[in-house]
């Protein structure tokens, strides 16, 4: 299990969902393809409910809707909220990021 | 040497211009039809049809009117702005005459104006810059012009907030009635990079003016400002014109504080109607129809980003890719609106519609002519 630091092994503002925003620079899309490939790959890692990778969420200034829909709740088109929550921990995250994150894996992957 | 006549040259001159049109025709048809054989997934060629499809269209909008009508002249009185309820039917009303006009010139006087709104500044440059975007030549570009106000914080206020600087017009104000920390000028950004400076910008300004609770505070700045300014970056953008503007004014004696976003995009309408998601809409496409789909895409999930999803038709039914449904960016911004309690509008194209502090819409409709350049979004955030 890896705790990965976001401000610093990524970038302290979370906005944009994809290439189309602004510059499309730090979006969702490479953050997922960076610390959450495995993931997506290889089933095996969702057979248990043991926690596969924690996001420190520490000097996290900005985390948009549209970035935790494509980040997180991408994995709702297999996989139920509780499920992805079991996977991926969150520490360190205030309590509208983490309300931000939940909604948007009830709502589901949205395009 | 046989003289060929001047009917004759120009003659061969068009048929050499039409016979280098066909073949840059049969060239692009080739490399398009080349790129959709490239792609692999159903939903990936989708996607690509549908940004070329956008593209054409947004060509076809930008289209070069004829400005060859008489002289026209627009009269703006009192108090010019959406801030407050009591003008906002005036704004709406004045808005239509003049933002699709199509004479040689446009005076625009404001002799009697006592008050102008930043949701007027931001108004009057839109029209200016969609102006420029489909002028047909240099000799036919339309002249935009106003004369000074009676009221001299009219005057004021139009070179404070920026608006001088932009029209390249001289003009000067009085510190004392407008303080340079109270006001975020009038800005046209064009560069990509810019949103994330001006998102921490617009968060400091109205941080330190406004009467807001930790989460609603985070709320502005991680929902409103993030989902708004990546609607602007990614939907109010062409191949014509990258550029989007915000304004942002405290007013104490009103305490409120005025932030308006804009860009001369599409418009909320044509970005539904011409993007992936167009046959889950079932409004019929027409003017009169952009309130109603500006409160569609507030209500549902909808999306109008050449991104989104497609749905695959089958026999019976579509579906879409599997696991998605459709974009919620400005449902979001209604909520997060809604708990902070923020008053705020869009307006886009010929469409409006206007939000009470609680959520509920207030307002809601069209014109028959454009109210807007392009797609504003006003809000009213209560100050301290």
């Amino acid at each position: 299990m890896k705790t990965i630091s976001v401000a610093t092994e990524f970038y302290p503002r979370l906005a944009n969902r994809d290439e189309r925003q602004d510059d499309g620079s730090h979006n969702a899309v490479i953050f997922r393809e960076k610390f959450l490939k495995e993931l997506i790959t290889d089933p095996k890692h969702w057979e248990n409910d043991e926690c596969f990778i924690v996001f420190d969420f520490l000097s996290v200034d900005i985390l948009g809707p549209s970035f935790a829909n494509e980040a997180f709740a991408y994995f709702t088109k297999s996989y139920k909220p509780e499920k992805i929550l079991s996977k991926i921990c969150f520490i360190n995250i205030s309590r509208i990021k983490m309300r931000t994150i939940k909604k948007e894996l009830s709502d589901g992957y949205s395009r | 040497m046989e003289q060929l006549s001047k009917s004759q040259r120009n003659l061969n001159k068009t048929k050499q211009y039409q016979k280098l049109k066909k073949e840059k025709l049969i060239s692009n048809r080739t490399k398009h039809y080349k790129r959709i054989r490239e792609l692999n997934s159903y939903f990936s060629k989708k996607n690509y049809e549908q940004e070329v499809h956008r593209r054409r269209f947004i060509k076809s909008l930008y289209k070069t009117y004829k400005y060859n009508r008489e002289p026209a002249v627009v009269k703006i009185d009192k108090s010019f702005g959406i801030e407050e309820n009591q003008d906002i039917d005036r704004y709406l009303d004045k808005a239509a005459e003049f933002v699709d006009f199509d004479s040689r010139s446009l005076f625009i006087d404001i002799k009697d104006c006592e008050r102008i709104w930043p949701s007027a500044i931001v108004l009057l440059v839109s029209l200016k810059k969609w102006v420029e975007l489909c002028y047909e030549t240099k000799f036919n570009n339309p002249a935009i012009y106003s004369g000074d106000s009676n009221c001299k914080e009219v005057n004021d206020y139009l070179s404070h907030c920026g608006f001088y600087d932009f029209v390249h017009r001289d003009g000067s104000h009085d510190e004392k009635c407008f303080p340079d920390n109270q006001i975020v000028k009038i800005q046209r950004e064009l560069e990509l990079g810019s949103v994330e400076k001006r998102h921490y910008e617009l968060f400091q300004f109205v941080d330190s003016h406004a009467d807001f609770d930790e989460d609603q505070r985070e709320l502005f700045k991680d929902w409103i400002l993030t989902e708004i300014l990546n609607n602007v970056s990614e939907h109010g953008i062409s191949t014509k014109d990258r550029g989007w503007w915000l304004i942002a004014q405290y007013h104490p004696t009103h305490k409120i504080i005025s932030l308006c976003i804009a860009d001369n995009g599409i418009g909320i309408r044509y970005s539904l109607m011409t993007g992936p998601q167009r046959d889950q809409i079932y409004i019929e496409s027409k003017r009169e129809n952009d309130g109603k789909f500006i409160a569609l895409a507030t209500k549902e999930k909808i999306s109008g980003a050449i991104e989104a999803s497609v749905s695959q038709k089958r026999f019976m039914s579509s579906r879409f890719e599997r696991g998605s449904t459709r974009g919620h960016g400005l449902a979001r911004i209604r909520e997060a609106c809604e708990e902070c309690e923020i008053r705020w509008s869009i307006l886009s194209h010929c469409g409006y519609v206007f939000f009470d502090k609680d959520g509920r819409m207030e307002k809601i409709g069209a014109k028959s002519k454009r109210v807007f350049a392009g797609t504003m979004y006003q809000l009213n955030i209560k100050a301290k």
